[in-house]
């Protein structure tokens, strides 16, 4: 863990105070950080897009800003001076850890634990005992000594398996799942005098596990251990995590506004279609960044109309910025250890925002059957195969509902149980595993899922997830289905 | 390319690995399967026969089409126990360790657990490449694969990321049959990696030459792969590589310093022949070691005794040195390795600290060095170790055959103490027992000789005297010539000990012939034991002269017959050391690469085979014959495939053999002449027939219930019905009526004429039924028999094993024996009478689909889902069956039959290929002779015959 010197006591403050004119700029700026951060320290809702515009500069400016001054990130600043007070407030004794937890902004007990162990090298159990024993201010200048060696401290494994930057990923992203879906709240929960820590690789699996699978893939990549440095090959995933995550909020939005516009929902002289037709054909990063803003434009206040409700907020200001930021992030030219930092602060906005994906399913349903016995009313059988998974796999699901879904297509689902909820992704998002491969024909088809490429000379065009070349899929069984749905869709788009 | 100029673009043995993409080549379309395919399932099987480039195709062609955050392979061979490698292979990997039971009760869950760290350790699917897969079932337990299987099965159910390679050879992809029952899919992904193509082949030499600056001269590679393959279209990457690694190293010799490396014509001549190049380069690097003969035994050791190699410790090697006589010390014996693994024969020690060939054409190479007389010696050792445990569980000691067969070899074969007592106790035993005979013998003799001494007269007493006298002569006559043969037994120890000072493969000859001589002489000792007695009886005869006459006379007779005796015994024993011999040379021969030699050397054990009158049945000479008939291209043609669909059931008319299918045609084949063949084709798939001999007319039942009545004279149609919609399972005749099986239990009975007489239902789903005389027996899915009277009704019913569903059933009139196969591939053979189980027959695999007996109930012969068909000698079950297969189609087998004159036997396959196969030998071995260009060298006789039997030519001279 790398730390700085960031001034943090009151007396320190005060000290600050006097030589304030005398700071420089950058200075002036931290210390102005670093009283926000204080002012908030009891709210956990505080953010990092909070934090920079109270400086009025954007994340990325932020985050550069403070990566040149103190080697940190954002959450990393704003986290340590968040333990730091904690400290203090454990040797004041001013009350218990949950407390204590509490009031400098962690959700979370056992995940201030966790942090405080991993910042201090001990636990804050074990400084209320030896406060309770009487250590005193002894204890308290021993602890501030201890504080620093951890940076020398042999390694913990989980740092050797990936960069700092993916553990505070995964955990920011984690953290942000739980909201999501609370069950995942168990694997923080951790037994503190046992010397159990919390297994940052159980955490990264939860994230592959419960994002649809064409992010999860992504991410894995991005976890394994073989693209640990950055260098151009974490470069290049990184870059693809984004834009994979990216093209499916894309099309999780395209499709919100096909449907509002197949129910005739939208004022279609008030929307530019040219920009979605442009991302029907062969979309450019910027086509999709802009196509989103309109988007975005066109949902404002519809929030009770379309199926995911978090668009609203997800598509707000601060989530543009960053995709601006992204957008101009040059390939070659930068530092490429600067260029993977600042990627990974975008990755982990993206993430962070789309972690309500967690709470959804998608999944793929194939054929449904019907079941009417003779004087009651019919029922439907699906068979759904989940494409939220760790491996490519999909588990099966066998489901009987009293009413019927889409059928052969992917779906985003809020349950399984719910054969109404639903918002049909196709023909954007596509699964090849129910298709059967094994003749000559198509055996050079993937059993995969496929994202929408490009519509040229009168062909889809995909990628899959395993690949990263274009994939012709005309030989599909239900390509025509495919061609039809896309066609409607362009034409829903020409309105 | 300056940097490459030392280091040959060529792998000689090695297979290729993932660095190695930039000189891999001609693979595209194989790779592109195998990448397509590993998506398909978690389960991916990889065969194909040795040396075709499977670990190369994987290890490196789909290695190199992921990415490297995609694909983290770990690497399995069976080592000491496939699950123990397994454990260890995967904890290497590891970055966090797991701490895993001890070996004796780790459970599926450990494996998951372990397998699960892994996975979060490096955050990448985990492919488990099972290499050399065969090696499990060559060197392993059935407990071992058990055990391997159930794990497997629990870990696809899991939600790891973890998919499964098997790479094994193609001809033991037979073994795995017996996962499919805990794996039913199994075989569904697989990718057969075939030989490459002479295009490809090209390829795989410009492309690497282009990237490493040598020149090829014009038509380099055309003269290469000619010499390599010179009929065929598919080449041997092994063999392309070794002889390329071995151009490039000649090129770069005549290269100047510098100079462009230029690979020629010429180069590739001076070479020799491409099959001798593997076996010169083993005796080459052989002889420049310091103790051949000690590096030669060695290198036996790294060879299974089926031929194949196999991994060994430095301390299994000291063993094996041990066991075979040539005992070494452990310092030598690490020496020799270290040397061997210098000169790119052995591969550098695994993890696990074993060694192995770099290939196993080598295996094939040091194979033909073994001796007989080694191979004897382990195979002894075997015969011991099992009477052993034999004698432990129930006490039976070693009979003097046994002690016989043992004793030329007892000396050479350090055993354990245990063994050794073993040995002793049977001996003593012998001894006893012999002495027990002897002295009965000498009673009886007395009391018969008194008998008749009493019966003789007093005045032929002095001419009997002076034959008396002219016996003791004689008995003096053959003391002398059995001190004659003690002198030439004395000669003979001399020879031989005089050849033992001689070269080391020829001590072990030597050490064989003192041995005969031993024997000789011991037979001598005996024989002047022998006249000694006489002697004494004619002293005797001399003062009881009424009695001498008579008692010489036995006396010489007796001499006489014992003689005749050992002679018999001799010749006996010779007989069978020649046919031990030939069963040895026939199973040696399928082993082998060379086809002339494989031809010669089978046939040849087949001529020792009928010289010393071999029995008819003699599984070893006739698959050792059928191989080399198959290798050396068909004499005529044994096999057509004129149904495209499955071909339902076989049956013999005349000399005719009818085949109905699926593809809706009834198919009639001259028995000797498959070209021969008219069809019949009818609206609906044929399922089942029955030959109506007495009105020279077949009856057909299709599917959906569809019946036929078919004049065979003239190919006309007799009557057409239908009964209920079911699919016939079988057809039988009982006086005028024709019973009709439907597979749902319905049974329909017609007149001759076609009236309908009745409909039954028999109340179950029947699965097989035979018609035993006048009544029905038809099992169901349970395994259990009902017997049904010819009015259908039920007589009785009994289970005769409670475990497996019967597949097939047959009956034997004459013979009143009957047949049925089970699910698992179980025959028996039951008295129907009794229903008392006469015979199991086991050795099928999957489930048997048909069964058939021959004319006269000697043969039956069985067809099953593991794709052979098994041909068994009822009179001797205790006899291994012969098994043949279609190496090429591997098709299931659906249908089997004999000729009407048991000549031939046939089968029908799931694809519709009907074969045809020889019972006699002496049929199948007819017209090898043609077909093998050439005869045995005396060399080869030497080695893959015997030295001291006299060379003969196998073949005629053309």
């Amino acid at each position: 863990m790398n730390t700085r010197d960031i001034p943090n006591s009151p007396s320190e403050k005060s000290n600050l105070k006097a030589e304030e004119k005398d700071l420089s700029m950058d200075q002036v700026l931290l210390k102005k950080l670093q009283e926000t951060v204080m002012a908030n320290l009891g709210n956990e809702q505080f953010s990092v897009e909070d934090l920079a515009s109270a400086v009025a500069f954007s994340r990325s400016h932020l985050h550069r800003k403070l990566n040149q001054l103190t080697g940190q990130s954002i959450s990393q600043f704003t986290r340590e001076i968040r333990l730091k007070q904690g400290m203090d407030l454990l040797k004041k004794e001013t009350g218990t850890v949950s407390e204590i937890a509490f009031q400098v902004g962690f959700g979370s007990n056992t995940y201030f634990i966790k942090c405080f162990h991993e910042h201090f090298g001990f636990s804050p159990g074990e400084v209320k005992r030896k406060m309770a024993e009487g250590w005193g201010s002894h204890y308290a200048t021993s602890i501030e000594e201890v504080h620093e060696p951890k940076s020398d401290a042999k390694q913990s494994p989980l740092e050797t398996l990936n960069p700092a930057s993916s553990q505070q990923l995964i955990l920011e992203i984690f953290q942000e799942m739980v909201k999501y879906k609370p069950t995942l709240e168990k694997f923080l929960m951790v037994d503190e005098d046992e010397g159990e820590s919390v297994d940052i690789r159980l955490l990264a699996y939860q994230i592959i596990k419960n994002y649809p699978w064409p992010i999860g893939v992504e991410v894995r990549r991005l976890f394994s251990a073989v693209l640990k440095e950055p260098n151009q090959e974490r470069y290049h995933q990184l870059q693809k995590s984004i834009y994979r995550t990216i093209k499916v909020i894309s099309f999780l939005v395209i499709s919100e506004i096909a449907n509002l516009l197949h129910h005739k929902a939208l004022k279609t002289s008030d929307i530019k279609f040219k920009i979605f037709c442009k991302c029907l054909t062969k979309p450019s990063h910027h086509d999709l960044v802009e196509m989103m803003k309109e988007a975005a434009k066109i949902l404002k206040g519809k929030v009770e109309m379309v199926f995911i409700g978090e668009l609203n907020t997800l598509l707000d200001d601060a989530f543009f910025l960053e995709l601006d930021d992204w957008l101009a992030i040059p390939d070659k030219e930068h530092d490429i250890s600067d260029t993977c930092m600042l990627l990974e602060q975008t990755l982990m906005l993206l993430l962070n925002k789309t972690a309500f994906l967690v709470s959804y399913k998608m999944v793929n349903v194939g054929t449904i059957k019907v079941k009417k016995p003779k004087h009651k009313i019919a029922t439907f059988a699906h068979e759904f195969h989940i494409l939220n998974s760790i491996d490519s796999e999909f588990k099966i699901h066998e489901e009987i509902m009293d009413q019927f879904s889409d059928s052969n297509a992917v779906l985003l689902m809020k349950s399984i149980k719910d054969s109404t909820q639903f918002l049909n992704l196709s023909p954007l998002i596509i699964d090849t595993h129910r298709e059967e491969l094994s003749g000559t024909s198509k055996s050079r088809i993937k059993r995969d899922i496929f994202l929408f490429e490009a519509f040229q000379e009168g062909h889809l065009k995909y990628a899959g997830t395993s690949a990263t070349s274009q994939d012709d899929l005309s030989l599909l069984d239900g390509y025509e289905d495919l061609l039809a749905e896309y066609k409607y869709l362009l034409k829903l788009m020409q309105a | 390319m300056k940097g490459n100029l030392h280091k040959s673009p060529f792998k000689f043995l090695d297979s290729y690995s993932e660095e190695d993409s930039a000189i891999f080549y001609g693979r595209d379309q194989e790779i592109e399967e195998l990448y397509s395919k590993v998506f398909q399932s978690k389960l991916m099987l990889v065969y194909g026969a040795s040396g075709t480039g499977k670990s190369s195709v994987i290890n490196c062609g789909l290695a190199n089409k992921f990415d490297s955050a995609d694909w983290m392979p770990i690497h399995i061979r069976r080592g000491g126990n496939i699950l123990r490698s397994l454990a260890n292979q995967v904890s290497r990997a590891a970055i966090m360790p797991v701490d895993l039971p001890e070996e004796s009760i780790r459970t599926s869950e450990d494996f998951r657990k372990q397998l699960s760290s892994l996975y979060l350790d490096h955050f990448k699917p985990i492919h488990l490449i099972f290499d050399q897969f065969e090696e499990l079932f060559i060197f392993g337990f059935e407990q071992e694969w058990r055990a391997f299987i159930a794990v497997i099965r629990d870990l696809m159910d899991t939600d790891l990321d973890v998919r499964f390679i098997f790479v094994i050879r193609g001809e033991y992809l037979e073994f795995l049959s017996e996962f499919e029952e805990f794996i039913p899919e199994f075989f569904d992904n697989r990718v057969r990696i075939e030989k490459m193509t002479r295009k490809n082949a090209v390829e795989s030499i410009t492309k690497p030459a282009r990237l490493f600056n040598i020149q090829l001269e014009d038509g380099f590679e055309e003269n290469l792969l000619k010499k390599i393959s010179p009929e065929k279209t598919y080449v041997e990457l092994t063999f392309l590589q070794v002889f390329l690694d071995k151009v490039y190293r000649e090129a770069r010799l005549q290269a100047e310093a510098n100079q462009q490396v230029v690979m020629t014509k010429q180069q590739i001549d001076a070479i020799g022949q491409l099959g001798d190049v593997l076996a010169e380069f083993v005796d080459e690097q052989l002889f420049k070691m310091s103790d051949t003969k000690a590096a030669l035994t060695v290198l036996k050791s790294f060879v299974s005794l089926q031929g194949t190699k196999t991994q060994m410790t430095s301390y299994s090697v000291q063993q094996y040195t041990k066991e075979i006589g040539h005992s070494l010390s452990p310092s030598v014996v690490d020496q020799i390795i270290s040397e061997l693994v210098n000169k790119r024969i052995l591969k550098e020690q695994d993890e696990n600290g074993q060694f192995e060939l770099r290939h196993d054409s080598l295996a094939q190479k040091i194979y033909q060095k073994i001796t007989i007389q080694e191979r004897e010696i382990l195979d002894i050792r075997q015969f011991i170790n099992n009477s052993f445990s034999e004698y432990l569980k129930r006490g039976t000691l070693l009979t003097d055959e046994d002690l016989v067969y043992i004793a030329p070899f007892e000396r050479h074969l350090s055993l354990d103490q245990a063994c050794v007592d073993f040995i002793q106790l049977s001996k003593k035993k012998s001894a006893k027992r012999k002495k027990r005979q002897r002295i009965r013998i000498v009673i009886i003799g007395l009391i018969v000789l008194l008998s008749m001494t009493s019966l003789v007269g007093f005045f032929f007493s002095q001419e009997q005297k002076k034959r008396a006298e002219n016996m003791a002569i004689v008995a003096k006559q053959k003391s002398e010539e059995a001190e004659n043969q003690r002198g030439i037994a004395e000669e003979q120890k001399k020879q031989a000990k005089k050849s033992e000072e001689l070269a080391i493969e020829e001590a072990e000859n030597a050490r064989r012939e003192r041995f005969e001589a031993q024997l000789a002489q011991k037979e001598a000792q005996m024989q002047r034991d022998r006249a000694e007695f006489q002697r004494l009886l004619a002293d005797k005869q001399k003062q009881q002269a009424e009695a001498a006459q008579l008692r010489a006379e036995k006396s010489e007779s007796a001499a006489l017959a014992s003689k005749v005796l050992a002679d018999a015994e001799k010749e006996k024993s010779y007989a069978l050391r020649m046919l031990s011999l030939s069963r040895e040379m026939a199973i040696k021969s399928t082993h082998m690469m060379d086809k002339n030699l494989k031809g010669l050397v089978a046939l040849q054990a087949y001529q020792f085979h009928q010289q010393y009158s071999g029995q008819d049945f003699q599984p070893e000479n006739y698959q050792a014959l059928y191989q080399a008939d198959q290798v050396l291209g068909p004499s005529g043609s044994n096999s057509t495939r004129n149904h495209n669909k499955v071909i339902n059931q076989l049956g013999a008319y005349q000399n005719q053999i009818i085949s109905i299918s699926d593809d809706q045609k009834l198919g009639i084949t001259h028995a000797s002449n498959l070209s021969d063949y008219q069809e019949f084709v009818r609206p609906y798939p044929i399922t089942a027939f029955l030959i109506d001999e007495n009105e020279h007319s077949l009856v057909l039942g299709s599917s959906k219930g569809n019946l036929t009545k078919l004049d065979l004279s003239n190919g006309k149609i007799v009557w057409e019905r239908k009964m209920e919609s079911e699919d016939l399972l079988g057809i039988f005749s009982i006086n005028e009526a024709y019973f009709f099986f439907g597979t749902g239990g319905m049974v329909s009975q017609y007149s001759h004429s076609g009236e309908l007489l009745s409909h039954t239902i028999i109340g179950f789903i029947p699965k097989a039924i035979a018609q035993i005389n006048q009544q029905f027996w038809i099992s169901d899915g349970q395994g259990k028999i009902s017997m049904f009277s010819s009015s259908l009704d039920q007589i009785g019913s009994f289970k005769p094993d409670n475990s497996q569903a019967i597949t097939s059933m047959v009956f034997h009139n004459q013979s009143e024996q009957l047949a049925i196969g089970y699910q698992s591939g179980l025959i028996f053979l039951i008295d129907p009478l009794t229903k008392v189980i006469k015979e199991a027959l086991p050795g099928h695999s999957a489930a048997i689909t048909d069964l058939s007996f021959n004319n006269d109930g000697n043969y039956l012969l069985s067809g099953s889902f593991d794709r052979s068909i098994r041909l068994w000698n009822i009179k001797r079950p205790e006899k291994a069956p012969i098994v043949l297969r279609d190496s090429e189609s591997e098709q299931w087998i659906k249908s089997v039959t004999f000729s009407s004159d048991s000549k031939h036997f046939y089968s029908g396959s799931f694809d519709g290929t009907l074969s045809r196969y020889y019972l006699s030998m002496d049929e199948l071995s007819q017209g090898l002779c043609d077909r093998i260009s050439r005869n045995m060298t005396i060399d080869e006789w030497e080695t893959h015959v015997a030295e001291d039997i006299v060379y003969q030519k196998t073949c005629p001279d053309e």
